[in-house]
């Protein structure tokens, strides 16, 4: 009844508590996230965009305006690596007042960069790998062993040769009966 | 049999003369009854695609077992999830366990596809299989569900924009989309309620279909094979067909499963799962998994609603297909009707998720 009494009502809004878009560390984080994941000149651009739109945010919470300027002299100099570092401790008042994260808030606290896909394999890594290779080779191995004996065509004759026989004997049991 | 030797000493009874692995299997199997899973199936079902079925099962045995490892180590919690995936990542079994995790997934995803492109050509849905269709379609729904939530675990950047996909189709459905509307339980982050799905209730609800899945198979016998004659009843193997006991059938998929793990093993090495930047709100700059690039094409063309509209029509196609599709014939050639429909559905999704490959994120939120 509960269930098809929320089902039926639907849900009512909620305040996003922080942690929403237009608050003006959301946007300095947003610089950051374009700095990440987008290395060149059109992820500095978007950056820039970011970084303007949060020093023109109304709510500049816990958002050291002053580093944000600095950061943003810095993307304008192709310096992102400063500009990176200039963001990120320019939202550390902001970040620290935070709290647990609930409903669909992210809880981040520092913009990373995407983890590095693999470097040199190690040691382990190239055990781990023969032997994948091995049980690839047996399982390969082994599901060709175990096909089945026969294909279609041959299986096709065994059932029609079976009929055949199986209707010849139907056939002379009818006859023997008579 | 005489039980004496010529020398007046009493010879080996048959139960003294077995080997003792041979008297454990009987002990076990007394017990289990294990050896009444060797009942006869139809040859033809030990052909590669006739395992695909089982395939599916293999890769949900390993996503399940790589998933407990996982368990131990990821945090479901906003501050800590991408930071724990990042730990798990950067340690070589870590990455091993949770690369296995994420090609598993994939290999879940196309065998299970796979497998039903297979029942669909050789018309396996057909009456008295269509109760067992439907099961099958509520598994590739659970399954599609997994692959999202799954995606949102690793809780970067991709995971939050498909997270506020999620919960903006969820505000669409209204009141229907009420779980995933952030206020259903406004005082715990949605990460570990899609947690609680993830490692939980979907799984568990695979499970139960796959165990009434393989009932109905037992109960309706393997489907016959369309370009082999038919017997006395049309939806079954003739009585003609040689057999094999259904432990031969496992003695072939148990092979393809050491290929599998083998295989998922070399990909887990040389091509560790991702995980991005952690997330930040009110952007969108990544693509979502390659399983949902063609109702994504739907929303560039047409808003976010299509999303919606698109899973809606390409699942209720498929479980009505049985219903609608009245035709007895099983083989692919004699039912003009159902192949066309589904070759140009088939190309409109294979069309789709090609045109989001190539076209660069954009904004919809």
């Amino acid at each position: 009844m509960a269930l098809l009494g929320v089902i039926a009502v639907g849900q009512p809004a909620q305040a996003d508590g922080g942690q929403s878009a237009d608050e003006g560390y959301v946007m300095v984080q947003q610089a950051l996230s374009f700095l990440v994941n987008e290395p060149g000149e059109d992820g500095t651009a978007e950056a820039l965009m970011r970084v303007d739109n949060a020093l023109a945010a109304e709510d500049q919470d816990g958002v050291d305006v002053s580093m944000v300027n600095e950061a943003r002299d810095a993307l304008v100099a192709g310096d992102t690596v400063a500009a990176r570092t200039l963001l990120q401790d320019s939202i550390t008042e902001a970040i620290n007042e935070l709290s647990p994260a609930v409903g669909e808030q992210t809880g981040t606290t520092i913009v990373l960069a995407p983890f590095p896909s693999r470097g040199p394999l190690s040691l382990v890594e190239w055990m781990l790998l023969a032997l994948s290779a091995i049980a690839l080779a047996i399982g390969i191995a082994l599901s060709v062993r175990f096909r089945p004996g026969e294909s279609l065509k041959e299986l096709r004759r065994d059932i029609s040769d079976a009929a055949g026989e199986n209707s010849k004997r139907s056939e002379a049991t009818v006859a023997g009966e008579k | 049999m005489s039980t004496e030797l010529a020398n007046g000493k009493p010879a080996s009874t048959p139960e003294e003369t077995r080997s003792w692995s041979r008297k454990a299997w009987d002990v076990i199997d007394e017990r289990m009854g294990i050896s009444a899973l060797a009942y006869p199936v139809p040859e033809h079902a030990n052909r590669i695609a006739w395992t695909l079925g089982g395939i599916t099962v293999l890769s949900f045995v390993l996503l399940i077992g790589s998933g407990i490892i996982l368990t131990q180590f990821y945090a479901p919690r906003p501050a800590l999830a991408n930071l724990s995936v990042r730990a798990i990542e950067a340690n070589d079994w870590g990455r091993l366990f949770r690369g296995v995790h994420f090609w598993a997934s994939q290999a879940m995803y196309v065998a299970t596809v796979l497998h039903l492109v297979r029942v669909f050509l050789t018309g396996s849905y057909k009456r008295p299989r269509e109760g067992n269709w439907l099961v099958g379609v509520a598994m590739f729904g659970l399954l599609t569900f997994a692959v999202f939530t799954g995606t949102v675990l690793k809780w970067d950047q991709e995971a939050y924009e498909a997270l506020g996909h999620n919960l903006e189709l969820g505000k669409l459905l209204g009141g229907v989309g009420f779980w995933f509307s952030p206020g259903f339980s406004s005082g715990v982050s949605i990460l570990l309620r899609l947690y609680g799905a993830h490692v939980v209730i979907i799984p568990g609800m695979i499970l139960v279909l796959v165990f009434l899945h393989f009932l109905l198979v037992k109960r309706h016998h393997m489907s016959p094979h369309p370009a082999l004659p038919v017997g006395a009843s049309p939806d079954q193997a003739p009585d003609s067909e040689p057999t094999q006991p259904f432990t031969r059938h496992i003695r072939r998929l148990v092979a393809f499963g050491v290929a599998l793990s083998g295989l998922l093993g070399i990909l887990a090495i040389l091509l560790p799962a991702p995980i991005g930047s952690p997330p930040v709100a009110g952007i969108e700059i990544t693509l979502p998994p390659w399983m949902f690039w063609w109702p994504f094409t739907l929303e560039n063309w047409f808003g976010l609603a299509a999303i919606v509209w698109g899973e809606v029509v390409f699942f209720l196609l498929l479980a009505i297909l049985p219903f609608v599709d009245r035709n007895p014939n099983r083989l692919w050639r004699r039912r003009p009707v159902a192949m066309t429909i589904a070759a140009v559905l088939a190309l409109a999704l294979i069309v789709l998720t090609i045109l989001m490959a190539v076209t660069p994120a954009q904004t919809h939120l």
